[in-house]
Protein backbone atom coordinates (compact mmCIF):
# COMPACT_ATOMS: atom_id res chain seq x y z
CA UNK A 1 0.00 0.00 0.00
CA UNK A 2 1.46 3.39 -1.13
CA UNK A 3 1.81 6.09 1.59
CA UNK A 4 -0.62 8.70 1.53
CA UNK A 5 0.44 12.18 0.85
CA UNK A 6 -0.08 14.98 2.44
CA UNK A 7 -2.31 16.81 0.02
CA UNK A 8 -4.80 13.41 -0.02
CA UNK A 9 -4.94 13.39 3.64
CA UNK A 10 -5.50 16.98 3.35
CA UNK A 11 -8.27 16.77 1.12
CA UNK A 12 -9.79 13.39 2.68
CA UNK A 13 -9.80 15.95 5.94
CA UNK A 14 -11.83 18.78 4.84
CA UNK A 15 -14.48 16.33 3.49
CA UNK A 16 -15.42 15.37 6.58
CA UNK A 17 -18.35 16.99 8.73
CA UNK A 18 -17.06 19.59 10.49
CA UNK A 19 -17.01 17.46 13.64
CA UNK A 20 -14.33 15.85 12.82
CA UNK A 21 -11.39 18.18 14.01
CA UNK A 22 -13.95 20.51 16.26
CA UNK A 23 -13.48 18.68 19.34
CA UNK A 24 -9.54 18.81 19.35
CA UNK A 25 -9.57 22.57 18.37
CA UNK A 26 -12.20 22.97 20.87
CA UNK A 27 -9.78 21.66 23.34
CA UNK A 28 -6.90 23.26 22.67
CA UNK A 29 -8.85 26.21 22.63
CA UNK A 30 -10.02 25.79 25.82
CA UNK A 31 -6.76 25.35 27.37
CA UNK A 32 -5.22 27.93 25.39
CA UNK A 33 -7.84 30.21 26.66
CA UNK A 34 -8.49 29.09 30.18
CA UNK A 35 -4.83 29.05 31.19
CA UNK A 36 -3.50 31.87 29.25
CA UNK A 37 -6.25 34.06 30.86
CA UNK A 38 -4.60 33.37 33.95
CA UNK A 39 -1.43 34.30 32.98
CA UNK A 40 -2.50 37.02 30.89
CA UNK A 41 -4.20 38.43 34.12
CA UNK A 42 -0.94 38.07 36.45
CA UNK A 43 1.43 39.52 34.06
CA UNK A 44 -0.41 42.54 32.38
CA UNK A 45 -2.98 43.61 34.22
CA UNK A 46 -1.29 44.61 37.22
CA UNK A 47 -2.00 47.28 39.33
CA UNK A 48 -0.58 50.37 37.69
CA UNK A 49 2.49 52.10 39.25
CA UNK A 50 2.44 55.57 40.02
CA UNK A 51 3.84 58.18 37.51
CA UNK A 52 4.65 60.93 38.79
CA UNK A 53 8.00 61.55 39.89
CA UNK A 54 6.87 62.98 43.55
CA UNK A 55 5.15 60.15 44.43
CA UNK A 56 7.70 57.49 44.10
CA UNK A 57 9.33 56.91 47.35
CA UNK A 58 13.01 57.24 48.06
CA UNK A 59 14.79 53.96 47.51
CA UNK A 60 16.86 52.83 50.47
CA UNK A 61 20.87 54.02 50.38
CA UNK A 62 23.80 53.80 52.61
CA UNK A 63 23.86 56.18 55.48
CA UNK A 64 20.37 56.67 55.56
CA UNK A 65 17.66 54.78 58.36
CA UNK A 66 14.56 52.63 57.27
CA UNK A 67 11.69 54.36 57.37
CA UNK A 68 9.41 54.21 60.32
CA UNK A 69 7.76 50.86 60.49
CA UNK A 70 6.00 48.16 62.75
CA UNK A 71 6.66 44.25 62.22
CA UNK A 72 4.56 41.72 64.32
CA UNK A 73 6.41 38.63 65.58
CA UNK A 74 5.46 35.47 63.63
CA UNK A 75 3.01 33.62 66.08
CA UNK A 76 2.20 36.99 67.97
CA UNK A 77 -0.81 39.56 66.76
CA UNK A 78 -0.84 43.13 66.62
CA UNK A 79 -2.97 42.74 69.68
CA UNK A 80 -0.03 41.18 71.77
CA UNK A 81 1.60 44.37 72.15
CA UNK A 82 5.09 42.65 71.08
CA UNK A 83 5.58 44.95 68.42
CA UNK A 84 9.32 45.15 66.57
CA UNK A 85 9.72 48.82 65.26
CA UNK A 86 12.67 50.98 64.52
CA UNK A 87 13.94 51.42 67.37
CA UNK A 88 14.53 47.67 68.06
CA UNK A 89 17.46 48.02 65.07
CA UNK A 90 19.10 50.25 67.84
CA UNK A 91 22.23 48.83 69.69
CA UNK A 92 23.38 46.58 67.79
CA UNK A 93 24.23 45.31 64.09
CA UNK A 94 21.20 43.92 62.41
CA UNK A 95 20.54 41.83 59.22
CA UNK A 96 17.25 42.88 57.79
CA UNK A 97 15.95 40.83 55.44
CA UNK A 98 12.45 41.47 53.32
CA UNK A 99 11.37 38.87 51.83
CA UNK A 100 7.86 37.25 50.43
CA UNK A 101 6.91 33.69 51.44
CA UNK A 102 6.23 32.68 48.08
CA UNK A 103 9.51 33.78 46.74
CA UNK A 104 12.20 30.89 45.76
CA UNK A 105 14.99 32.81 45.83
CA UNK A 106 13.70 34.16 49.59
CA UNK A 107 14.08 30.40 50.58
CA UNK A 108 16.88 29.85 49.00
CA UNK A 109 18.61 32.93 51.26
CA UNK A 110 17.04 32.58 53.97
CA UNK A 111 17.43 28.61 54.54
CA UNK A 112 21.36 29.66 54.07
CA UNK A 113 20.82 32.57 56.54
CA UNK A 114 19.51 29.75 58.87
CA UNK A 115 22.43 27.95 58.57
CA UNK A 116 24.34 31.04 59.33
CA UNK A 117 22.33 32.01 62.19
CA UNK A 118 25.07 30.56 64.93
CA UNK A 119 27.90 33.06 63.42
CA UNK A 120 25.08 35.81 64.14
CA UNK A 121 24.57 35.62 67.54
CA UNK A 122 26.46 37.35 70.42
CA UNK A 123 27.55 39.42 67.49
CA UNK A 124 24.16 41.28 65.72
CA UNK A 125 20.75 40.02 64.94
CA UNK A 126 18.93 39.08 62.19
CA UNK A 127 15.33 39.82 61.32
CA UNK A 128 13.31 38.71 59.00
CA UNK A 129 10.46 40.56 57.72
CA UNK A 130 7.70 38.98 55.47
CA UNK A 131 5.13 41.18 53.01
CA UNK A 132 2.87 38.02 53.36
CA UNK A 133 0.79 36.98 55.68
CA UNK A 134 1.29 34.87 59.09
CA UNK A 135 0.15 31.75 57.57
CA UNK A 136 2.31 31.98 54.71
CA UNK A 137 4.59 33.44 56.88
CA UNK A 138 5.23 30.13 58.78
CA UNK A 139 5.26 27.77 55.97
CA UNK A 140 7.88 29.87 54.85
CA UNK A 141 9.92 29.34 58.59
CA UNK A 142 9.29 25.68 58.25
CA UNK A 143 10.50 25.43 55.04
CA UNK A 144 13.84 27.70 55.34
CA UNK A 145 14.55 26.00 59.23
CA UNK A 146 14.71 29.74 60.55
CA UNK A 147 13.04 29.38 64.08
CA UNK A 148 13.74 32.97 65.94
CA UNK A 149 13.57 36.28 63.79
CA UNK A 150 10.76 36.15 61.44
CA UNK A 151 8.58 38.92 61.17
CA UNK A 152 5.46 39.32 58.84
CA UNK A 153 3.34 43.16 58.48
CA UNK A 154 5.79 44.33 56.08
CA UNK A 155 3.93 45.55 52.75
CA UNK A 156 3.99 49.64 54.73
CA UNK A 157 7.27 49.28 54.45
CA UNK A 158 8.53 47.80 51.45
CA UNK A 159 5.47 50.36 49.84
CA UNK A 160 7.48 53.07 51.77
CA UNK A 161 10.66 52.09 50.31
CA UNK A 162 9.61 51.65 47.13
CA UNK A 163 10.73 48.41 47.02
CA UNK A 164 9.59 46.11 44.06
CA UNK A 165 11.58 43.05 43.82
CA UNK A 166 12.90 40.43 46.78
CA UNK A 167 14.14 39.25 48.25
CA UNK A 168 16.76 42.59 49.77
CA UNK A 169 19.11 42.77 52.57
CA UNK A 170 19.60 45.65 54.39
CA UNK A 171 23.01 45.48 56.98
CA UNK A 172 22.49 48.38 60.07
CA UNK A 173 24.81 49.30 62.04
CA UNK A 174 24.26 50.09 65.75
CA UNK A 175 22.30 53.40 65.24
CA UNK A 176 19.90 51.61 62.77
CA UNK A 177 21.77 53.64 59.75
CA UNK A 178 22.08 51.12 56.09
CA UNK A 179 25.87 50.62 55.82
CA UNK A 180 24.65 47.89 52.92
CA UNK A 181 21.78 47.28 50.62
CA UNK A 182 21.01 45.01 47.83
CA UNK A 183 18.31 43.77 46.03
CA UNK A 184 18.09 40.08 44.66
CA UNK A 185 19.57 36.61 45.80
CA UNK A 186 22.75 36.79 46.68
CA UNK A 187 25.91 34.09 45.63
CA UNK A 188 26.04 32.08 49.08
CA UNK A 189 29.78 32.28 49.19
CA UNK A 190 29.41 36.13 48.31
CA UNK A 191 26.35 36.84 51.61
CA UNK A 192 28.71 34.75 53.56
CA UNK A 193 31.68 37.11 53.21
CA UNK A 194 29.67 39.89 53.09
CA UNK A 195 27.91 38.93 56.63
CA UNK A 196 31.55 37.89 58.14
CA UNK A 197 32.88 41.34 56.84
CA UNK A 198 29.99 43.23 58.29
CA UNK A 199 30.21 41.37 61.42
CA UNK A 200 33.94 42.04 62.12
CA UNK A 201 33.12 45.70 62.14
CA UNK A 202 34.33 45.85 58.16
CA UNK A 203 32.99 49.17 55.60
CA UNK A 204 30.85 47.01 53.45
CA UNK A 205 29.33 49.90 51.79
CA UNK A 206 31.05 49.36 48.28
CA UNK A 207 30.84 45.33 48.46
CA UNK A 208 30.43 44.15 45.11
CA UNK A 209 28.09 41.25 44.88
CA UNK A 210 26.68 39.41 41.81
CA UNK A 211 22.75 39.22 41.58
CA UNK A 212 21.46 35.97 40.86
CA UNK A 213 17.81 36.77 40.42
CA UNK A 214 14.71 38.54 42.18
CA UNK A 215 11.10 37.49 42.20
CA UNK A 216 10.03 41.07 40.19
CA UNK A 217 7.39 42.60 41.65
CA UNK A 218 4.36 45.18 41.19
CA UNK A 219 3.19 41.82 42.44
CA UNK A 220 4.41 42.29 45.85
CA UNK A 221 1.19 43.37 47.69
CA UNK B 1 4.45 -5.17 16.79
CA UNK B 2 4.60 -2.69 19.40
CA UNK B 3 8.11 -1.18 18.32
CA UNK B 4 6.83 0.19 15.07
CA UNK B 5 8.46 3.88 13.58
CA UNK B 6 4.94 4.88 13.81
CA UNK B 7 4.27 3.93 17.68
CA UNK B 8 7.88 5.52 18.65
CA UNK B 9 6.72 8.97 16.82
CA UNK B 10 3.52 8.67 18.51
CA UNK B 11 5.45 8.18 22.48
CA UNK B 12 7.88 10.95 21.88
CA UNK B 13 5.12 13.56 20.49
CA UNK B 14 3.09 12.66 23.25
CA UNK B 15 6.08 13.05 25.70
CA UNK B 16 6.70 16.72 24.23
CA UNK B 17 2.73 17.23 23.81
CA UNK B 18 2.40 16.66 28.20
CA UNK B 19 6.09 18.24 28.69
CA UNK B 20 5.18 21.52 26.74
CA UNK B 21 1.46 21.78 28.33
CA UNK B 22 2.33 20.68 31.86
CA UNK B 23 5.44 23.45 31.60
CA UNK B 24 2.58 25.92 30.12
CA UNK B 25 0.19 25.09 33.24
CA UNK B 26 2.78 25.32 36.00
CA UNK B 27 4.24 28.93 34.02
CA UNK B 28 0.61 30.14 33.52
CA UNK B 29 0.02 29.82 37.66
CA UNK B 30 3.29 31.04 38.59
CA UNK B 31 3.88 33.73 35.67
CA UNK B 32 5.40 36.45 37.78
CA UNK B 33 7.81 33.91 39.04
CA UNK B 34 8.02 32.96 35.60
CA UNK B 35 8.28 36.74 34.39
CA UNK B 36 11.13 37.06 37.06
CA UNK B 37 13.25 34.53 35.36
CA UNK B 38 12.67 35.81 31.92
CA UNK B 39 14.11 39.08 33.21
CA UNK B 40 16.92 37.58 34.71
CA UNK B 41 18.58 36.83 31.73
CA UNK B 42 18.41 40.05 30.78
CA UNK B 43 17.32 39.48 26.49
CA UNK B 44 14.65 42.06 26.71
CA UNK B 45 14.12 45.36 28.08
CA UNK B 46 11.01 45.27 30.79
CA UNK B 47 8.24 46.91 28.98
CA UNK B 48 8.72 44.18 26.25
CA UNK B 49 9.07 41.14 28.40
CA UNK B 50 5.94 40.87 29.93
CA UNK B 51 4.23 39.96 26.88
CA UNK B 52 6.97 37.87 25.78
CA UNK B 53 6.86 36.02 28.64
CA UNK B 54 3.28 35.80 28.05
CA UNK B 55 3.87 34.88 24.42
CA UNK B 56 5.81 31.61 25.75
CA UNK B 57 3.11 30.53 28.04
CA UNK B 58 0.38 30.45 25.15
CA UNK B 59 2.77 28.80 22.65
CA UNK B 60 3.91 26.03 25.49
CA UNK B 61 0.44 25.80 25.92
CA UNK B 62 -1.31 25.58 22.33
CA UNK B 63 1.92 23.37 21.63
CA UNK B 64 1.27 20.89 24.09
CA UNK B 65 -2.58 20.43 23.81
CA UNK B 66 -2.15 20.05 20.07
CA UNK B 67 0.38 17.58 19.75
CA UNK B 68 -1.29 15.71 22.87
CA UNK B 69 -4.91 15.62 20.73
CA UNK B 70 -3.07 15.36 17.02
CA UNK B 71 -3.82 18.70 15.64
CA UNK B 72 -2.17 19.47 13.06
CA UNK B 73 1.43 17.77 13.74
CA UNK B 74 3.73 18.59 11.15
CA UNK B 75 3.13 22.06 12.00
CA UNK B 76 2.92 21.88 15.81
CA UNK B 77 6.12 19.88 15.77
CA UNK B 78 8.09 21.93 13.52
CA UNK B 79 6.81 25.06 16.09
CA UNK B 80 8.18 23.54 18.94
CA UNK B 81 11.24 22.78 17.23
CA UNK B 82 11.57 26.42 16.81
CA UNK B 83 10.78 27.12 20.44
CA UNK B 84 13.36 24.99 21.55
CA UNK B 85 15.56 26.64 19.31
CA UNK B 86 14.73 29.52 21.23
CA UNK B 87 15.33 28.33 24.37
CA UNK B 88 18.24 26.84 23.67
CA UNK B 89 19.93 29.82 22.47
CA UNK B 90 18.74 31.91 24.95
CA UNK B 91 19.98 29.49 27.85
CA UNK B 92 23.43 29.27 25.62
CA UNK B 93 23.52 33.19 26.10
CA UNK B 94 23.06 33.25 29.04
CA UNK B 95 25.68 30.64 30.20
CA UNK B 96 28.08 32.21 27.96
CA UNK B 97 27.50 35.66 29.48
CA UNK B 98 28.25 34.33 32.90
CA UNK B 99 24.86 34.73 34.02
CA UNK B 100 24.23 32.89 37.22
CA UNK B 101 20.49 32.63 37.23
CA UNK B 102 17.40 30.07 37.69
CA UNK B 103 16.73 28.75 33.88
CA UNK B 104 13.49 29.12 34.59
CA UNK B 105 12.80 26.04 32.66
CA UNK B 106 10.47 23.89 35.27
CA UNK B 107 8.91 26.33 37.74
CA UNK B 108 9.07 24.47 41.06
CA UNK B 109 12.70 23.10 40.24
CA UNK B 110 15.95 24.93 40.43
CA UNK B 111 17.94 24.94 37.71
CA UNK B 112 21.11 27.26 37.02
CA UNK B 113 21.52 27.46 33.05
CA UNK B 114 24.59 25.91 32.05
CA UNK B 115 25.72 22.90 29.59
CA UNK B 116 22.86 20.54 31.34
CA UNK B 117 19.64 22.66 30.38
CA UNK B 118 21.29 23.73 26.73
CA UNK B 119 22.07 19.71 26.62
CA UNK B 120 18.07 19.07 27.17
CA UNK B 121 16.90 21.29 25.17
CA UNK B 122 18.56 20.27 22.75
CA UNK B 123 17.19 16.65 22.92
CA UNK B 124 13.88 18.18 23.08
CA UNK B 125 14.64 20.08 19.30
CA UNK B 126 15.28 16.63 18.19
CA UNK B 127 12.22 15.42 20.10
CA UNK B 128 10.32 17.80 17.66
CA UNK B 129 12.93 17.08 14.56
CA UNK B 130 11.67 13.39 14.88
CA UNK B 131 8.24 13.72 14.63
CA UNK B 132 7.78 16.88 12.00
CA UNK B 133 10.05 14.47 9.66
CA UNK B 134 8.13 11.32 10.50
CA UNK B 135 4.27 12.85 9.84
CA UNK B 136 5.89 15.28 6.76
CA UNK B 137 3.42 12.92 4.78
CA UNK B 138 0.26 13.12 6.87
CA UNK B 139 -2.27 15.60 8.62
CA UNK B 140 -1.24 13.96 11.55
CA UNK B 141 -0.38 10.85 13.26
CA UNK B 142 -3.86 9.88 13.68
CA UNK B 143 -5.51 10.64 10.39
CA UNK B 144 -2.41 8.36 8.47
CA UNK B 145 -3.42 5.83 10.84
CA UNK B 146 -7.02 5.96 10.21
CA UNK B 147 -6.42 6.35 5.84
CA UNK B 148 -3.70 3.14 6.79
CA UNK B 149 -6.37 1.29 8.67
Amino acid sequence: MGATTFRENHKKDRAKPATYLAWRLGFVVLIVAMFGFIAAKSLLFLPAKQSTAESEPEMPSVGTKLPPFTLIPLGQSLMSGQAFGNQQLEGHKTIFVLVKATCPHCLRECAWLSSYLPKIKGRGELVVASISSAEETAGFAASTGLTEGLYFNASPLAIATGINSVPNIFLLDETGAIRFFHQGEMEPQKLEQLLDNFLQGKDVSTFAVLTKTSFANGRLA
Amino acid sequence: MLLTRRNITLGIQMILGLMLLGTGISKAFTANEFLSSFEAYKMLSSAVAPYAALSVILAELFLGASLLVSLWVRWTSALSGILFLVFTIAIGSAWQRGLQIDCGCFLGIPEPVGPGAVFRDLIFLLMSVWVWWETRNSVGITEESRAAA
